[in-house]
């Protein structure tokens, strides 16, 4: 551990937002410290190919799978939602987040260095410019202090940090602008069999809903996960994949491995270690082992005084067994940067006993509604990246006043995710005393055929919706466990039939078999106007602590600062104050650069 | 194993090759076939192990990667059996997953090891990889997916 006394910058989280936050400023010659919860990982690709056997071996393979739970620094786990048992949602008695409903909360992260991008799928959209007003367009959810046009120079940086794949052309929908000539880093990534598939069978149809008609154009999505370097990129300067951390050759390209949640086996997905190793060979200090505790302040000017943190003895790596021993410290900086993801920003900020009220409401992810069903011949199921293509025409329109919009995420791994394909297939043959070639002739002809679809439905931010902390609830090393309120509106459900229509119009447009079943004992399950309905997490927390114009509607403003906390800036999907239909991270990672260079000049003030 | 009259592990191969459908080559080929020989023998212990061998050693199948339609009922029937109904839906699963199934998501189940995980011939029973392992290369996604008929 460095020596060092005060730093300029301490960072509590070494996820993709605290990395960016960390190498810019380390780029800028300011002198940066992370603090990190997870357990000490150096940056070499063996201690990467443990996460790998970790996952091959692990019998349960949801998205945490390779990465061990640590009772230092606990995640919560999609298994944590069990089944509804007489109408009452059950949940793991050892779960890390308290939930008190009504709905099940059923996303996850992960605190490991890296954090949750270890496992994320990578997919890279923009928001769309209404996104940004959707309160003054329709009525719903909170608007932005800020607009699509002030972050697209951000959008760029973090499309160049990511390494995100997709072709400019395809890509301009629904009000999207790019600016004259811009290329994104690579090409895209190829879509699959079944997207192309799709895009025939629903050449010229449409999908007819409320007395609108909207196409069934498929698109290809922008991943963060390497293709072709495109040359015409920067002027034609041309563009460096990234590839694996400790073996950079590796990685260079997607290769195909359909893992990439939870895992991406080469790291041809872009995960944090990639900006964290830069950010360290730029002179960042990250400190492992060590979980932010309580950030003090001073009750007259709000100014932060220190964190104080707990850091904790070595466990064992792969087995992360118990370990309570700990030291408490405390750290003092110039400028403090809370990175440790949404749930976690929020606790710790309650926790230290922050007085505004907008601390830890307004929670949000997308509820996914899943369905499922058989293509008309065989598509090639459970190949390439887990989705290479979407159909965006439900993004946004004025129904968004009457029902939540919708983005439908075409899966290319079968059942994976609602049945547990393909072993659920196996198991469904040798109930029927199935062996030898028919066995194998019947799981071929029908996962073949298999395919789903993700809609992701947008969630306003709601006050209802919400992180507390209550001194009965703690971890192993004394720290708050969440507390979860959440919820879902008639306004989402809305959204939700919509969906569940469009499926069913779908599968009769490509002549497939509409295979969708809702099993009422599973977490997820609801009735809405006399229709089943079931959906997950999308692992897509945020707002917790959202940016806004004054200190009653928001914790942050336009900079990312705290109104209350001069010297303290927030960075992660807490900040959003909504996320229309876009998965977050790219977004959040533009105002994670937006927010280092905000800090940058607050430095540079404050040293002349 | 002092009953049976051919070697345990070949009556294993044997048994595996008929219960998979899968061919001798892909069987050894995966490098399993002891390390599952004695999985099973472990897992099952060895009374009910040499009942299954010796039942397979009396229906005296001929070509188990072809088996006749009386060696195919044979099996049948053996599936349908009480007592080796389980066993030896253990052991295709065995084979297609790397896992040794106790039962729905039981705590005993286990993967054998990262390599019984990727060797899984679940993946290629579906013209497919494993997750996460032996990744056919970029772009291969695009293709039209192979082709396989068990009259091949
Ligand atoms: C299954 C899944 C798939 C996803 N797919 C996508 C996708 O395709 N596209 C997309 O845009 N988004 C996706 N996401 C969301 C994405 O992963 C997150 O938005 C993103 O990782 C958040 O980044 P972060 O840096 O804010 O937090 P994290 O990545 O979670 O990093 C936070 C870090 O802080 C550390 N930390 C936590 N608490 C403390 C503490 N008290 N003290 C010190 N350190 C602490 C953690 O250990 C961790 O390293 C997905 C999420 C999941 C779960
Ligand atoms: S498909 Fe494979 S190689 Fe490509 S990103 Fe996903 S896991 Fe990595």
């Amino acid at each position: 551990m460095s020596k060092k006394t005060e730093y300029d910058v301490v960072i509590v989280g070494a996820g993709i937002s605290g990395a960016i936050v960390a190498n810019q400023l380390a780029e800028k010659g300011h002198s940066v410290l992370i603090l990190e919860a997870g357990a000490k990982k150096d940056f070499s690709f063996e201690t990467y190919r443990e996460y790998l056997n970790t996952y091959y071996k692990n019998t349960v393979k949801i998205p945490n799978s390779p990465y061990p739970q640590n009772p230092n620094a606990p995640q919560p786990l999609v298994t944590d939602v069990g089944n509804i048992e007489d109408g009452i949602q059950q949940f793991n008695k050892d779960s890390y987040f308290k939930q008190l409903g009504p709905a099940p909360f059923q996303s996850t992260y992960t605190r490991a260095k890296g954090g949750t991008t270890l496992h994320w799928l990578g997919t890279c959209l923009r928001m769309l410019p209404s996104d940004f007003k959707e309160q003054d367009l329709f009525g719903i959810g909170k608007n932005w202090p800020i607009s699509y046009y002030d972050l697209m120079k951000y959008y760029r940086m973090a499309e160049f940090e990511i390494g995100v794949s997709a072709d400019v052309e395809e890509q301009d929908y629904l009000g999207l602008a790019f600016e004259e000539g811009y290329v994104f880093p690579m090409t895209k990534i190829p879509q699959s069999h079944l997207d192309k598939q799709l895009t025939k069978w629903t050449k010229n149809a449409v999908f007819s809903y409320e007395g609108e008609t909207y196409s069934y154009d498929v698109v290809s999505t922008p991943q963060g996960r390497n293709s072709n370097p495109n040359p015409k990129y920067d002027g034609g300067k041309g563009y460096q994949p990234v590839g694996a951390v400790g073996n950079p050759d590796l990685g260079q390209r997607c290769e195909g491995n359909s893992a990439c949640v939870p895992i991406c086996p080469v790291q041809a997905k872009y995960n944090a270690l990639k900006t964290l190793e830069k950010a360290v060979n730029n002179g960042v200090v990250i400190n492992e082992q060590c979980v932010a505790s309580q950030i003090l302040y001073d009750d007259d000017t709000g100014d932060i005084k220190g964190i104080t943190y707990k850091q904790y003895d070595d466990i064992d790596a792969l087995t992360c067994g118990e370990s309570p021993s700990y030291k408490e410290k405390t750290i003092t900086a110039k400028r403090y940067v809370l990175a440790a993801h949404a749930v976690e920003n929020a606790k710790l900020m309650l926790a230290s006993g922050f007085k505004n009220k907008n601390i830890g409401q307004n929670l949000m992810d997308h509820p996914v509604l899943l369905t499922w069903g058989l293509a008309p011949e065989k598509i090639g199921s459970f190949r390439g990246p887990g989705s290479t293509s979407g159909i965006p025409s439900l993004r946004d329109g004025a129904f968004r006043k009457d029902r939540s919009a919708f983005r439908i995420e075409i899966g290319n791994w079968g059942w994976n995710w609602p049945a547990g394909s393909p072993n659920t297939e196996l198991t469904d043959g040798l109930s029927e005393n199935l062996f030898g070639k028919q066995l194998r002739q019947r799981l071929l002809d029908k996962v073949q055929r298999e395919f789903r679809f993700g809609f992701l439905i947008e969630q306003q931010a709601l006050s209802n919706n919400c992180v507390t902390i209550d001194d009965r609830y703690k971890d192993a090393l004394g720290n708050h466990r969440p507390i979860i309120n959440y919820n879902i509106t008639d306004h989402e459900k809305e959204g939700m039939l919509a969906a569940k229509s469009f499926s069913e119009q779908f599968f009769e447009t490509i002549k497939g078999e509409n295979k969708t079943q809702y099993d009422s004992s599973k977490g997820g399950y609801i009735e809405y106007k006399g229709e089943a309905l079931w959906w997950q997490g999308a692992g897509h927390l945020a707002g917790t602590h959202i940016m806004g114009t004054t200190k009653d509607n928001s914790v942050v403003d336009k900079d990312q600062r705290c109104h209350e906390h001069k010297n303290l800036f927030l960075v992660g999907c807490g900040n959003m104050p909504s996320m229309g239909t876009s998965n977050p991270t790219l977004t959040m990672a533009a105002l994670s650069f937006w927010a280092a260079e905000n800090i940058d000049k607050d430095l540079t003030e404050l040293k002349n | 194993m002092k009953s049976l009259k051919k070697k345990p592990i070949d009556l294993f191969e044997n048994l595996s090759i008929v219960l998979t459908g899968f061919s001798k080559a892909d069987i050894v080929g995966t490098g399993l076939v002891q390390t599952y020989f004695d999985t099973v023998k472990k897992e099952l212990g060895k009374e009910i192990f040499e009942a299954i061998l010796n039942a397979i050693e009396n229906i005296k199948i001929s070509n188990p990667e072809h088996p006749s339609d009386k060696n195919a009922r044979q099996i049948k029937d053996l599936m349908g059996n009480i007592n080796f109904k389980t066993p030896v839906s253990q052991i295709i699963q065995l084979w297609y997953t790397g896992e040794w199934v106790v039962g729905t998501f039981s705590p005993e189940n286990y993967i054998v090891s990262s390599e019984s995980y990727l060797e899984g011939l679940i993946w290629k029973a579906i013209a497919a990889h494993p997750m996460g392992g032996k990744q056919p290369g970029y772009g291969t996604w695009g293709f039209p997916p192979q082709t396989f008929t068990s009259k091949n």
